[in-house]
């Protein structure tokens, strides 16, 4: 093989290489940025809810425990809107 | 915290898939438009890592999600339009540019078969599929309204999208002198 050859096939590995170790980076900056987002309360659909595992939200109307994620997501907030007519059905609970 | 980690990573990887096939469309636009004279071995090489990652990502994007526990998708519900009727149309927008984007980036290895030239025009709607996958993060991305992102964004999509507009206006002839 010629080393012209030889050097073309290096170089697109190591055009690779970076491309893998930037994506992997970018992914891991992402996955941090949200993460630390949500765990100090400021993430967007969680908003203040997702400092937790400290607040539940039961439903007498439905036994299985909703997400954090509905207090403010737009088509679910409709169903909790909707559970709101009737006060007691919904109780929200803070957890230690 | 534990039962958000499927859908942190789908909202990261969504996100690297933006920023990786804008990546993408940028290196191939700047190929296509012969700006860029030498390197050419180069750009060909990283257009196609960025494109093979970003099918990655999109990918993860999407199978993340069949593990929150919340979204609860199904393999249709995240494969086929409307099926899901979640977030819809942005849902939908999102499924149909993930699979323009792998069709067109997989057809590349079987350009000879199709025929160089007629596989040149069909890539060209990855650019479309590229701008739905945008349309897609910005209506249903749930960090599309954060300062972050939408930097994120900004420092990814514009400059691909210049170049986009660019390669797009016609040409201006150049003035004879007589």
């Amino acid at each position: 093989m010629s080393p012209t050859l030889l050097a073309r096939r290096a170089r697109v590995r190591q055009i690779r290489r970076i491309v893998v170790a930037a994506t992997v980076a970018v992914f891991l900056a992402l996955f941090a940025t949200i993460y630390i987002q949500m765990a100090v309360g400021k993430d967007p659909a969680l908003g203040s809810s997702a400092t937790a595992g400290q607040m539940t939200s039961t439903s007498s109307s439905d036994s299985s425990s909703s997400s954090d994620r509905s207090s403010s997501d737009d088509e679910y907030s409709e169903d909790d809107s909707a559970s709101t007519d009737s006060p007691s059905d919904t109780v929200t609970t803070a957890q230690s | 915290m534990e039962e958000h980690l499927f859908w942190i990573v789908s909202r990261a990887a969504g996100i690297v898939a933006l920023l990786l096939s804008s990546a993408a469309v940028g290196v191939g636009l700047t190929m296509g438009g012969r700006w860029v004279k030498r390197r050419g071995l180069d750009l060909r090489a990283a257009h196609e890592a960025l494109s093979l990652a970003t099918l990655i990502a999109v990918v993860v994007h999407a199978a993340a999600l069949l593990g929150d526990a919340y979204l609860n998708a199904s393999v249709l519900d995240i494969t086929v339009p409307f099926v899901s009727g979640y977030k819809e149309p942005w849902m939908s927008i999102g499924i149909v540019s993930g699979w323009v984007l792998v069709a067109l980036g997989v057809s590349y290895y079987f350009r000879t078969r199709i025929g160089v030239a007629r596989w040149k025009k069909v890539h060209r709607w990855t650019a479309v599929a590229w701008l739905a996958g945008i349309v897609h993060s910005l209506g249903e991305g749930t960090d599309a309204g954060t300062s972050w992102f939408l930097l994120c964004t900004a420092i990814g999509v514009v400059p691909a999208l210049v170049l986009l507009v660019v390669r797009r206006l016609p040409s201006t002839p150049v003035p004879s002198r007589s």
